[in-house]
């Protein structure tokens, strides 16, 4: 870490973020703000990976979340009826959310726009429907009858990271904070490498220009794929952290509500900004958390929230920041010459 | 096979009248419209509150569906649309922004006026004989209203100078506003016509289902699947998709089971979309941002 | 001397109209070649078919000998055809010098799996082309705070960037002013200077085309109006009549005369 590039900055800041909040536990928060800081932290990991389609390459897709849920619902399936740990799960779980970005980018590859937007919430919101139709009995207890997906009650269960036996009892919030730490710092060092590198401008000539980029020899639907792709990966592995730490996992994530606040996490952070996520998030959780008197109201806050970031300050919360950043240094360097 | 062609024909009128709203607004402003569905809840909440509370007979719920649709374009319209019209990125913000406003106003729905369901409180007895099935008067008058609506709307286009107005604006606003046309204007009229539509399929639809906070969400996505398919923007292709997915989509329940209904539209909608990227009638360009 | 660019009996039809009507020519190595004509006359297409953007209706096309016909236009960009167009097309979220490293890096050849960073080779031709077009300065400029001139020439270095053999400039110096149309032309005589360039230029600017090029060919809805020499050119009737008129024929007699030609190797 000796340079100063941009990329080594990044670097620099994100190991300061990740090793001041795994200092945080050391202070003696409750188990209530852990989980609530870990369920942000993991939402704030979907969102790096989103950003990453729709924000940095362009691609107008709102599915993402069935990404997240392929991956959350690979870990309870597999815990449910095969007793896997999701400590087991999680890579299968991050192969399925690989799988259906797959899927999706695939099916928008020809696809630019409003197209694109339909075919990807339609994905989502079929997803959805499947799950919460979803009433034949497939397992029956004594008691009572449970659906193959849970249906719209979800399912629970399923197991969850055993950190109450590795830490100690108590102990499970902490460890399932630090492990939402780790996903963060991993999605924000996959897309910090990606944005610094050959694919993550290849991304944003997609979304800059498509002719000259076909022309300079970039082959769109490749990039369109890779992109996909490799941001399933890490939102299905998200899903699954979210389903071993949560302990339950049930078709909300798919709901309006869950994809408008995301939604307000990418457009207030800075859609196409690195940083972006981790500064929509930080946002977002302190309204969230000064809400709680206007709880029945909260989606319309967000909502009120997005429109006016949008229209005032479309480059959100990073954008601004970057230009605030880039005028002293263009001071000092006129100063210099 | 006479009750699926009925089915359809009744469901195909309704997706028709509510696929045409969003077509205009996406031909004329080139503009996704992700707060149709509230457009639609709007409408269908009118009408209860009219026909209902206020007691007033019961085809005032269509003309308070109107009035409730074109009023919350309106509102969309001043608030949203004139704000960022003809800004960077305005495809992909009006996506995102009307999203938004739809959330605002079911919240809005959910908590003043509650979340509990009801029916519209007007229905018309009595069925008539077609072959070996029958289909009730509401059913038949549901899609005259519809269709008139849908035909309605086209015969508006082609016939009157706000129709004039319309096209010129979808075709080439700039011209149009050297030519004196004030775009404004014709942005918020097609809002408000568009509103209305679906504020009155909003009341229709919900004769068959009760009205509740969420009731345009699954309009919303058969409107945007009918939409896309027959090609954004285009409003005879909507009308033709819309009874070419109604009758995939009843056959599809008839068949596999009713929650499979809008799977294979998806299917549909993807497979559409494979052959030809812009719909069976595509008409405008569209950019990545 | 071998044959750049060959185009055998190219059409290409949108519908029942054929904007590119069974044209056939070719560019020699090494050469200059402008293209001109009036508006509609199907310039741009004939680029956007050559380049791969679109698929042509009937007709072969051969870059140095190799059959381009049916290749995608990445594939033709490795094959080392490079070209500009007529409304700007940079990579407006980066900056000039993450531009051209991007376009070096993807446009020298194919790259099956790209890495995870730049290689050296891309940050030589980056840094080269820079100097060759004379960015050098505002290497750390996004390219959305640049002059009308500067994009033009920002563009120009993507396409150089890419290490082709023959470039294709689509209009270069449209809406430029006199001193900057000049700059353009010493920009390119450098580049054909150093780099012995092939280069296809569309432009409706005639001095501009008279100073570089070394042979016109003129279209006319879709079809070869004329193919020789500038001098030849302002002589046809066909010509004179359909797009230069008798005043812009002047006009040009007047632009040559006070002009150094530079003699082409």
């Amino acid at each position: 870490m000796l340079g100063n590039t941009p990329q080594e900055r990044d670097y620099r800041l994100l190991a300061v973020l990740v090793l001041g909040l795994g200092l945080i536990p050391i202070f003696g928060p409750s188990n209530y703000l852990l989980g609530q800081a870990a369920l942000y932290l993991i939402w704030a990991a979907v969102v790096t990976q989103w950003n990453l389609v729709l924000g940095v390459a362009g691609i107008m897709s709102i599915g993402h979340l069935a990404l997240f849920a392929a991956g959350g619902y690979t870990v309870a399936l597999l815990g449910l009826y095969f007793g896997l740990s999701p400590w087991v799960s999680m890579p299968i779980a991050a192969l399925a959310g690989f799988a259906v970005a797959l899927l999706m980018g695939l099916a928008t590859l020809r696809l630019r726009g409003a197209y694109t937007v339909v075919v990807t919430l339609a994905i989502a919101m079929v997803m959805y429907q499947l799950i919460v139709t979803d009433v034949e009995c497939f397992r029956k207890t004594a008691t009572a009858c449970y659906s193959l997906t849970g249906g719209a009650r979800g399912l629970t269960r399923f197991g969850d990271f055993g950190f109450a036996g590795l830490l100690g009892n108590g102990m499970a919030q902490t460890g399932n904070y630090l492990l939402a730490i780790a996903l963060l710092g991993l999605c924000m060092l996959a897309a910090i490498t990606i944005a610094h590198s050959p694919y993550g401008r290849a991304f944003q000539a997609l979304r800059d220009s498509e002719p000259a980029s076909q022309a300079r020899g970039i082959r769109v639907e490749k990039f369109q794929l890779i992109v996909f792709a490799a941001s399933g990966l890490l939102t299905g592995l998200a899903g699954a952290v979210y389903a071993g730490t949560q302990r339950t996992f049930g078709p909300q994530v798919l709901e309006f509500p869950t994809l408008l606040f995301l939604l307000s996490i990418m457009i207030v952070g800075g859609r196409g900004h690195v940083w972006g996520p981790v500064l929509g998030t930080l946002c977002l959780a302190l309204v969230k958390e000064s809400l709680t008197s206007f709880a029945q109201w909260q989606n319309s806050i967000y909502a009120v929230l997005l429109i006016v970031i949008l229209i005032i300050a479309p480059e959100g919360l990073a954008g601004a920041l970057s230009r605030l950043v880039a005028r002293p240094r263009a001071v000092k360097k006129e100063a210099a010459a | 096979m006479t009750e699926i062609l009925v089915t359809a024909l009744a469901l195909g009128s309704l997706y028709a009248s509510s696929a045409v709203a969003l077509a205009l607004i996406w031909g004329t402003i080139g503009m996704l419209n992700l707060a149709h569905g509230a457009f639609i809840t709007a409408g269908a909440y009118a009408s209860l509150m009219v026909v209902r509370d206020l007691g007033f007979p019961w085809w005032t719920g269509l003309l308070a569906g109107a009035a409730g649709g074109a009023a919350v374009g309106a509102i969309v319209h001043f608030l949203l649309v004139a704000r960022i019209f003809g800004r960077p990125n305005f495809e992909i913000n009006i996506i995102i922004v009307t999203m938004a406003a739809s959330t605002i106003i079911v919240d809005f729905i959910n908590n003043v006026i509650g979340p509990a369901t009801a029916r519209q409180p007007f229905s018309i007895e009595g069925r008539i004989a077609i072959g070996d099935t029958s289909i009730g008067w509401q059913t038949l008058t549901m899609a005259v209203i519809c269709l008139g609506m849908a035909v309605g709307l086209t015969l508006l286009l082609k016939h009157t100078s706000l129709g004039r107005g319309i096209n010129a604006v979808a075709q080439e606003p700039t011209a149009a506003r050297l030519n004196g046309l004030s775009v404004g204007n014709v942005v918020l009229r097609v809002m408000m016509i568009s509103g209305a539509v679906a504020g009155v399929s909003g009341v229709l639809i919900t004769h068959s289902t009760a009205v509740y906070p969420t009731v345009g969400q699954d309009p919303l996505l058969k409107s945007l699947i009918v939409c896309v398919i027959g090609g954004l923007g285009s409003i005879p292709g909507a009308i033709s998709a819309a009874f070419l997915l109604a009758l995939l989509e009843t056959v599809a329940q008839f068949e596999l089971g009713t929650k499979w209904g809008n799977p294979v539209l998806l299917i549909a909608v993807v497979a559409v979309l494979v052959l030809r990227p812009n719909g069976l009638f595509g008409a405008r360009e569209i950019t990545r941002n | 001397m071998s044959v750049a660019l060959d185009i055998v009996n190219l059409t290409k039809r949108y519908g029942a109209m054929a904007a590119v009507k069974d044209l056939s020519f070719q560019v020699r190595q090494d050469e200059i070649l402008g293209i001109a004509g009036p508006n509609g006359a199907g310039k741009t297409t004939l680029f956007d078919v050559i380049s791969g953007l679109a698929a042509p209706s009937e007709g072969r096309i051969a870059l140095f000998g190799e059959d381009i016909t049916a290749c995608r236009a990445d594939e033709i960009c490795h094959l080392g055809l490079a070209r500009t167009f007529q409304l700007n097309a940079v990579f407006d979220s980066m900056t000039v010098e993450e531009n051209l490293l991007t376009t070096a890096y993807f446009g020298r050849h194919h790259r099956s799996f790209p890495g995870l960073r730049f290689d050296r080779q891309s940050r030589i031709d980056c840094d080269e082309t820079l100097e060759l077009v004379g960015l050098a300065d505002l290497r750390r400029r996004p390219a959305l705070e640049l002059t009308v001139l500067q994009r033009k020439m920002l563009m120009l270095a993507g396409a150089l960037a890419t290490s082709p053999r023959i470039l294709m400039l689509d209009e270069p110096v449209g809406g430029l002013t006199h001193d900057e149309i000049g700059h353009c032309a010493n920009v390119l005589r450098r580049v054909r200077q150093e780099r012995g360039m092939t280069i296809v230029l569309i432009e409706h600017v005639m001095s501009f085309v008279t100073a570089l090029a070394d042979r016109v060919l003129v279209l006319h809805h879709g079809a070869k109006l004329y193919e020789g020499s500038v001098d030849g050119m302002t002589r046809s009737e066909e010509v004179v009549s359909a797009y230069l008129g008798a005043s812009g024929v002047r006009a040009l007699k007047q632009e040559t005369e006070g002009q150094d030609h530079v003699a082409t190797a």
